[in-house]
């Protein structure tokens, strides 16, 4: 009987084992401290002000601008990095802005964001947003991320284009959340200036054929914001999670994976990436980039 | 592309492949009735389902046919078409169609369930793989579209350990699942359950059952996404004993 049990327990924690981490369990720790938040409240947080407020930059032409996305970076204080990279990129093609779709920094240390807030000056990064993903509620968490980086839940209007973060990060979306979500679809749907719809999340809505503990664990929540999608006619979600590159459209919706922007934790089915996208007028335009090809 | 009729092929093959066996004879093989209660972020509702079991031969041909309503606003509505294989009483072969809609958010899911279950004096468990395929605006309601744009696999399993006591008048179960008849979580489902029961008498059980599904285990990030909470009675049609 006791083996019974001992094989049970090993069955419930293998795959946290197992799970996203370059050489297995690190620090039993910060799995402990990325439970110490729920979706609600991180959310009730980020929409009562709680944490550092987004800066947007300064709408140059509101038909016209470009801004690059990526996602999971990884961020360790010993591991070299493409910020410069991306930099240089952002200022070649004056991108406005880059957003990231979660997993900035690999252990959700507080040195951790402190080093890429460091990085991101020698880089000379444009603004930068990210979007929280389950590595940056490790660690230090939400505490060290929110007091760094920013609110887990936002939305901004920038130019023709409504920019949606959502916090997917422990796989779970709730019914706060959701209703909110529905809110600014809904807005933006009623704003005549808007023309696109942007939603950022860290994990994604489906996996490839066989399916992986990568996407939004709920089903039903799955579903419902696929609905939303549709019924609000939403251009693009992008997220990240899974380190592949997919790409798929659903209902007229871009679903795209961007792999990773990792130098170490490279995606499972492709090389380091990030997109350029461009928006011009009533189309947007995507590209994927590769970063070992960006040699400045 | 769409494989409409792939559900209905694989449940029929079975059925006609076997039709020139003999033992063929209708009977009504028993009946659930079970009120359920889900406490989830998006649904949070009562429900009502019933199954009924109809057999038509022995081994070949043994099938279910489930329907959930939504007791409290008669959004959400499930139903599923099962055959069940009986390699002998213990080992059986379940081939399973579920249909899943949610008519307020126009999203309907169809599944095809295939697993192997044997059923020992205490063991239960069960194994296998579930397609399933989501269908939207104006195809939500059609059970048997399969669009393989956004199909997927997913490994399914149960496992569960049955103990009886007080002469078997009363009984437990406890064990963790990843669907039931009506529902298919999900691959990063861990799904502890624990269900008690009576024997009113041979033919009728009366039961009640907690489930809990636990999800995040993948990311590290474990926590309980959902409570079901059932009270069910099952009802077996016996032959009537001919012995004096």
């Amino acid at each position: 009987m006791k083996k019974f049990f001992l094989f049970g327990l090993w069955v419930f924690f293998a795959p946290i084992y197992f799970s996203c981490s370059t050489y297995g369990l690190e620090d039993i720790d910060q799995y402990l401290n990325a439970m110490e938040t729920t979706v609600d409240e991180r959310f009730e947080e980020s929409l009562s002000g709680q944490s550092k407020p987004l800066k947007i930059p300064v709408v140059q032409n509101p038909e016209h601008f470009s801004f690059l996305w990526c996602t999971d970076m990884h961020l360790r204080t010993n591991r070299r990095d493409y910020l410069d990279k991306l930099g240089m990129f952002a200022q070649r093609v004056n991108a406005r802005f880059i957003i990231h779709s979660g997993d900035l920094a690999d252990h959700g240390l507080l040195e951790e964001f402190n080093y890429f807030l460091v990085r991101k000056e020698e880089a000379v990064l444009p603004v930068f947003f990210a979007v929280l993903g389950n590595h940056d509620l490790y660690g230090d968490g939400w505490d060290a991320f929110k007091e760094k980086m920013g609110p887990s839940v936002t939305a901004f209007d920038y130019g023709n284009s409504r920019f949606i973060f959502i916090d997917s990060a422990t796989c779970d979306i709730g019914r706060q959340q959701m209703d909110w979500i529905e809110d600014e679809l809904k807005s933006a749907r009623q704003s005549y200036w808007i023309e696109h719809i942007f939603i950022f999340s860290h994990m994604c809505l489906y996996d490839s054929t066989f399916e992986s503990p990568t996407i939004i664990c709920d089903p039903d929540e799955r579903y419902l914001l696929t609905s939303l999608l549709d019924k609000y006619d939403v251009d693009f979600f992008l997220c990240g999670h899974k380190h592949s590159a997919e790409k798929y459209r659903l209902n007229g919706t871009w679903h795209i994976q961007a792999g990773t922007a990792s130098t170490y934790k490279k995606p499972i089915n492709d090389h380091p990436q990030f997109y350029y996208f461009q928006v011009d007028g009533e189309n947007v335009y995507f590209e994927k980039k590769y970063f070992d090809q960006i040699d400045y | 592309m769409k494989n409409r009729g792939i559900g209905v092929f694989i449940f029929f093959l079975g059925i006609f492949s076997f039709s020139a066996q003999g033992e063929w004879k209708f009977r009504y093989q028993g009946a659930d009735f079970i009120y359920l209660y889900r406490s989830s972020a998006i649904l949070e509702n009562g429900y009502f389902q019933v199954a009924n079991q109809l057999r038509f031969h022995p081994r070949w041909v043994n099938l279910d046919l489930g329907l959930e309503v939504d007791f409290t606003d008669q959004e959400l509505r499930r139903y599923f078409l099962e055959e069940r294989l009986k390699i002998n009483p213990r080992n059986q072969v379940v081939v399973r169609l579920n249909h899943l809609e949610y008519p307020d958010w126009e999203v309907g899911v169809n599944i095809i369930n295939l697993y192997y279950q044997q059923i020992l004096a205490h063991l239960n468990w069960a194994l296998g793989l579930s397609y399933h395929s989501e269908n939207f605006t104006g195809y939500y309601s059609d059970p048997f579209l399969f669009n393989s744009r956004i199909s997927q696999l997913r490994v399914i399993y149960s496992v569960s350990y049955a103990q009886g006591f007080l002469n078997n008048k009363l009984f437990f179960r406890v064990g963790g699942e990843n669907f039931t008849r009506f529902e298919n979580y999900g691959y990063d489902h861990l799904g502890p359950f624990i269900q008690l029961g009576w024997n009113v008498n041979r033919s009728t059980s009366i039961w009640a059952k907690a489930d809990f599904r636990i999800v995040g285990i993948g990311n590290g990030l474990p926590h309980l996404e959902r409570e079901t909470y059932f009270v069910g009675v099952r009802w077996i049609n016996f032959p009537k004993s001919t012995s004096k």
